[in-house]
């Protein structure tokens, strides 16, 4: 198990993770209760499926789909 | 290998140009059903420069530059610091990217005052402020502008979101207005709406327009973060997680139901003009006037 960083976009705030070798983007977002309904993820500046797994030297952001009134 | 980018509810996936072409493909046949618009309307879109707009007046602008002709783009600056201000700024370099006329009205310009200061003023909620302000410019902008059409960017959250506000407060004749097409025919101050990526979900159109490479903020209004919306909003959204395919659920059902709902309901909110401003309501005295009235009143 290693940490590393995700930057949550709405909220200007980083958090960390815990992952493994099959960590995936759905785990992850799983780990930081954020429902993946409304959220897409950036894994080093490119958009990426949830099934997509991560590792330790990823730059990951969480951007908020959620807009409107 | 295939980058993936995205699998839907269903568990097909798509790569970068497979999901461009997925989504452009459902707004034209969602066009192409409802048959939201004929050579010789001229569109206008509703634009906030956000995500929804953006996609919308993208997609639409691809067909009608076919033809030779251009939609053109109409924002309401209601006056939201700290959020308007920034989607105005993206909406300017979009339009000016894409060759897309701006107008940009408010109720600043028109009635000396703003969202905020008249929040200040009214202990109302800000989102039904808000909705009064923006569609009554919006119909009255779109007239000046020759608009036959004015395309707005819901989709089908914002949708499944109102049928079930709607149901939840026992509103369902509000219900009767909504669907792809939306507005009276038969008033000629009344500008219809389409609403071209009615189909399309929330996260189907950030990835869109993130792929396009739009400049857009995903960002909600600040004054709607303790909304009744973003509430019904939150709950559809975990259903969906749970449930995939809940949305379409939802708005395919009130499709069925919505034939029935404007025969039955419609016609006790038939539009008329406003004894004051002579635009259309369905009340004797629109909700717009009735808004400007409390606002002289209130200390």
């Amino acid at each position: 198990m290693v940490k590393i960083n995700v930057y949550i976009e709405r909220d200007d705030e980083t958090k960390q993770v815990d992952i493994s070798k099959k960590t995936t983007i759905k785990d992850m977002l799983n780990q930081l209760n954020i429902n993946p309904v409304t959220v897409i993820v950036t894994k080093n500046n490119e958009l990426c499926d949830e099934s997509e797994e991560i590792n330790s030297k990823d730059k990951l952001k969480i951007i908020s789909v959620v807009s409107g009134g | 290998m295939k980058k993936i980018i995205y699998s839907d509810q269903s568990g097909k996936s798509y790569t970068k140009s497979e999901f461009i072409r997925y989504f452009e493909a459902k707004v034209f046949r969602t066009i192409r059903k409802y048959n939201m618009f004929e050579k010789g309307d001229k569109i206008v879109v509703a634009m906030s420069g956000g995500k929804d707009s953006v996609a919308t007046a993208h997609i639409l602008n691809q067909i009608i530059s076919k033809r030779g002709e251009q939609v053109e783009a109409l924002l309401i600056d209601e006056g939201i610091p700290g959020y308007r201000d920034i989607t105005i700024k993206d909406a300017k370099k979009f339009c000016k990217d894409e060759g897309i006329k701006l107008t940009i009205a408010s109720p600043k310009k028109e009635f000396k005052f703003t969202l905020t200061q008249a929040l200040k003023k009214l202990p109302k909620n800000p989102c039904n402020m808000c909705g009064t302000l923006r569609r009554y410019l919006l119909n009255l902008y779109a007239k000046k502008l020759n608009a036959t059409k004015v395309a707005t960017g819901h989709n089908i959250d914002d949708e499944a979101q109102t049928v079930l506000m709607n149901q939840y407060k026992g509103n369902v004749q509000l219900s009767a207005k909504l669907g792809p097409v939306t507005g009276v025919t038969e008033h000629k101050k009344f500008i219809r709406r389409i609403k071209p990526l009615y189909f399309m979900t929330e996260k189907e159109v950030a990835i869109y327009t993130t792929l396009k490479g739009f400049q857009v903020i995903y960002t909600e209004c600040p004054k709607a973060r303790d909304s009744f919306r973003s509430t019904v909003r939150e709950q559809i959204n975990d259903l969906e997680n749970s449930y995939p395919g809940i949305k379409n659920g939802i708005i395919n059902s009130f499709l069925e139901m919505l034939p029935k709902l404007r025969k039955e309901l419609a016609p006790k909110s038939k539009i008329r003009e406003c004894e004051s401003c002579q635009e259309p309501s369905a009340k004797k005295i629109c909700s717009m006037c009735e808004l400007l009235d409390e606002y002289k009143k209130a200390k």
